[in-house]
């Protein structure tokens, strides 16, 4: 108790691994909340963590880094309470339900112009009318993704784009002139997308891409790009 | 018999949107706000069940110390002075946004939408989904149909499966239940007609008439009976610490009405170490009162089956009382002889009644050891008591004269061993060679009359009268009680002819049968039209209360004129013993002697001052007698019988029963 976040991120936990950027960090269990790298100086006690729209709950801390999408992950954690939820109240029932829906279709790039506000209405309600503290406390991960990375939600709404490169319907994966030509990607691709001569550039045929990220994994070269 | 709380309920003035009321507590506040004018809407709330608190939509704001919050009124008891808002901002965008929810879901479902646009909500689209069902009929998983299984009949045969989204309606393992039997309270509960009536057995003219009334006698007895009798929880066993405590619990032959040992045989006893079931055990599934009980995994200590564990039906409150009334103040005696009686066949009410009047002759002298096989019969010999019932059902012993009944034990002892005729009468509890039911009537007139005027004999198959009597005190006057005399017999013959159970009639009463005058409280008005509209759903034949009368009196006035064609049914046959009717002994008169002194002082007008015991017991004895031959008198006439009890030609005429068979039962063969 008293520690920051910070200091339990880099200290205790030693940072975010393969030098990559942190994002956001989550506490408590699935329906805790999440909180941006500006606030890693908060301490953490009951109180502070209740402000800033997550909990102290089960304890347990998710620290999330650049290549994660927001919206993906409030998606994740409201499908993980759909099968939680008991389904004795309305508004956990089928508010959580809708909830998942909404997410659903803004990752896929379908979302509209009020599905932000819709996001906030359910959550509010389903936060205050739930018969228990499950349905209380669920649409936490929406509310704080809602409230420190809004404009990620209206990237995915607006420009049909997922700037974390996660939500496989808003990105698309090229070769750029970095590739040598080693043919370990096109080896690697589970649907023999990638074509291309060995020692020459290969390209990606995107009709038989299916967005799995295993070249981008595999090169050695940095060539993958996403977008 | 909706017993009375003495001390009034605590009631709180609370605030409603700025108006006060003044509520009582733990009334839920739904309630409250329905009371005062206010409406909220709702979708699970159903007024005969419990709240369950899952639409969400009555949430109100409740301020309490300063401190608001919002709660489901459905199901928050009002236990403080709060203030109450009930259509805030907040709660109206709330309510707006849980009728969306349920208009994506169900969106051609009427009492959705009634209630959406009661909240504002409209779009239809909003929250539409591949799982939105169109059906108008579709189940909105309120649960009225689950909580209906559950708190009126006692069962759990419809309930609800899987999680979250993936929440229905199933009977277990998606199976179809055998154990259903067809109640329809299920489908009378459903608001949106997802669970449909299809079929209606034996073809009755009216089911929905007789569905009606099913159910409001189904809600009384979910709401009720736990305020009143708790009869669904510990059946009849609950009178046993009533009886006591109003001094009516007969104990050694009806000596007395109370012991201090009741406690070891009461119904809290029953509840936590007999009755172990857990669970409903109703005479036929279906029962929403569900009263009988049962002792598992019993070990008997007597008898062939000694040693082995079984299952007792009962004990019910006359066996307990039978128990209390042999003196034997132990439940493991009682649910022995219970067994025992059900094995042999033997009535458990005959049997205590006449072992209570042996013993009572075996503690006067009249019988000792020699006449009872080494027997030491005392007042709460339970071991001699059981011995007693086995040599009764093996044809051995004592058990052979024993199981003649009272009757013919006072004759053959007044014969062959020269007691005293008078004595033996007086303590004999019996009236036309039937024992006595186990209540004590000494003080209630109507009672006693009720009793030995009844055509098979002294029990309440005919008038049960002494709670209206004695404790509510409805029937005060002798034309009250010749009424209650008149009416009750012909009510209970009516419903027994059709086969119904009394305990849904007066048992349990409706929360407001008070706002009745005495009288028609008495016979619980609202109660009685439940069965009068089962007859005219079943047959078509509308009923009221003259027409019940007169079906009722041309059978009850055939089975007298049968009694009498057989040689009984007359004034003579309607005598009750002494003891039924008052103080028989100088012991029992002692017992209670302020209360016969003061009953000398203030109703006789002697004055009991320097009279020995005996003289007093004289003068109750002869008062009493008076008394009773009164009440008989006006009876009879209520009845228009003669005043030796025989119904007369003109009565007959009046009934249409003067036919030429029926005629002839007025010429006793033996006169």
């Amino acid at each position: 108790m008293g520690i920051t976040l910070h200091d339990i991120v880099f200290k205790v936990g030693g940072g975010i691994p393969n030098g990559r950027k942190f994002k956001a960090i989550q506490t408590g269990g699935p329906s805790g909340g999440c909180i941006p790298d500006d606030m890693l100086d908060m301490k953490v006690d009951f109180d502070s963590l209740s402000e800033a729209g997550s909990m102290m709950g089960s304890g347990g801390m998710i620290v999330m880094d650049d290549q994660t999408c927001m919206v993906d992950v409030a998606r994740y954690f409201i499908n993980f309470l759909i099968d939680e939820s008991c389904g004795k109240c309305t508004p956990c029932r089928e508010g959580l339900f809708a909830l998942s829906k909404i997410l659903t279709r803004i990752t896929k790039g379908e979302g509209r112009e009020d599905d932000l506000e819709q996001l906030q209405e359910l959550s509010e309600t389903i936060e205050a009318s739930s018969l228990c503290q499950l349905g209380g406390t669920a649409p936490n991960p929406v509310l704080t993704t809602l409230r420190y990375f809004e404009d990620e939600y209206i990237k995915h709404i607006k420009d049909k784009t997922c700037p974390a490169g996660i939500c496989t319907e808003l990105i698309t994966y090229s070769i750029n002139d970095n590739c040598t030509g080693c043919v370990i990607c096109a080896k690697n691709c589970p649907t023999e997308a990638i074509s291309g001569e060995p020692k020459e550039l290969h390209t990606i045929n995107q009709q038989d891409c299916i967005k799995c990220g295993i070249c981008l994994e595999s090169c050695k070269y940095n060539a993958v790009e996403v977008k | 018999m909706a017993t009375k709380t003495k001390a009034g309920p605590t009631k709180y003035e609370i605030s409603i949107n700025g108006k006060t009321a003044t509520v009582v507590e733990d009334t839920y506040l739904l309630k409250a706000v329905m009371d005062a004018g206010f409406n909220v809407p709702t979708l699970c709330h159903h007024k005969d069940l419990t709240p369950d608190g899952t639409c969400r939509l009555c949430l109100c704001e409740v301020e309490t110390n300063g401190k608001k919050k919002l709660v489901t009124a459905c199901n928050y008891p009002v236990r403080s002075e709060i203030k109450v808002k009930t259509n805030t901002e907040e709660i109206k965008k709330h309510r707006k946004s849980l009728a969306e929810m349920y208009l994506g879901r169900w969106p051609n479902v009427e009492t959705i939408q009634n209630i959406a646009k009661l909240c504002g909500a409209t779009d239809k689209e909003k929250y539409k989904s591949d799982i939105t069902d169109e059906n108008p009929k579709a189940c909105i998983l309120c649960g009225h149909c689950v909580r209906a299984c559950s708190s009126f009949m006692i069962q759990d045969i419809l309930g609800f499966a899987g999680r979250g989204i993936k929440r229905h309606l199933t009977m277990p393992f998606g199976d179809v239940d055998p154990h259903c039997v067809g109640c329809t309270s299920c489908g009378y509960v459903c608001p949106t007609g997802a669970i449909q009536i299809t079929d209606d057995m034996n073809n009755p003219v009216d089911p929905e008439l007789i569905r009606r009334h099913g159910m409001k006698v189904n809600a009384e007895m979910a709401t009720l009976d736990k305020m009143q009798n708790r009869m669904r929880e510990v059946g009849t066993a609950n009178i046993v610490e009533v009886m006591d405590a109003y001094d009516l619990l007969p104990v050694h032959n009806f000596k007395f009405g109370k012991h201090p040992d009741t406690h070891k045989i009461d119904s809290k006893v029953m509840t936590r170490d007999y009755f172990t079931q857990g669970a409903a055990d109703a005479c036929w599934l279906g029962c929403s009162m569900a009263c009988a009980k049962a002792v598992d995994g019993f070990e008997l200590k007597t008898g062939p089956y000694k040693g082995e564990k079984v299952v007792v039906d009962g004990p019910e409150y006359e066996t307990a009382a039978g128990g209390s009334n042999m003196g034997g103040f132990d439940l493991d005696f009682i649910v022995e002889y219970n067994f025992y009686c059900d094995t042999y066949g033997i009535d458990t009410i005959s049997f205590a009644t006449t072992i209570a009047f042996v013993m009572e002759a075996f503690e006067a002298g009249i019988i000792t050891e020699e006449h009872t096989g080494g027997k030491k019969l005392n007042f709460g010999a339970m071991d001699e008591a059981l011995e007693c019932l086995h040599e009764m059902a093996r044809g051995e012993g004592f058990g052979v004269e024993v199981g003649q009944g009272v009757r013919r034990l006072k004759e053959k002892w007044v014969k062959e061993l020269g007691a005293d005729p008078e004595f033996l009468n007086d303590i004999g509890m019996e009236v036309k060679g039937l024992e006595f039911s186990e209540y004590v009537s000494k003080e209630s007139l109507a009672q006693q009359a009720g009793y030995a005027m009844a055509i098979k004999g002294p029990q309440h198959d005919e008038a049960w009268l002494i709670f209206i009597d004695m404790v509510n005190n409805q029937i005060p006057s002798f034309d009250d009680k010749a009424e209650a005399l008149y009416y009750f017999p012909l009510f209970r013959i009516w419903f027994g002819l059709l086969g119904l159970c009394k305990i849904v009639w007066n048992d349990v009463a409706p929360a407001d049968n008070s706002k009745y005058p005495p009288q028609e409280a008495a016979k619980i008005p609202e109660h009685v039209e439940n069965y009068w509209k089962f007859f005219e759903g079943m047959t078509g034949i509308p009923v009221d209360e003259d027409k019940m009368l007169l079906q009722a009196e041309r059978v009850f006035n055939l089975q007298r004129l049968m009694s009498y064609y057989f040689g009984r049914g007359t004034r003579e046959d309607d005598m009750p013993p002494l003891r039924a009717i008052g103080p028989a002994t100088v012991e029992e008169y002692l017992s209670r002697e302020e209360r016969y002194d003061k009953q000398m002082k203030e109703e006789i007008g002697i004055d009991p001052e320097g009279k020995s015991a005996e003289e007093k017991l004289a003068i109750t004895r002869d008062h009493r007698f008076k008394q009773y031959n009164k009440v008989i008198d006006a009876a009879y006439k209520r009845r228009g019988w003669d005043e030796n009890g025989v119904p007369t030609v003109e009565r007959l005429k009046q009934i249409g029963i003067d036919i030429p068979e029926v005629m002839a039962l007025l010429e006793r063969p033996d006169q």
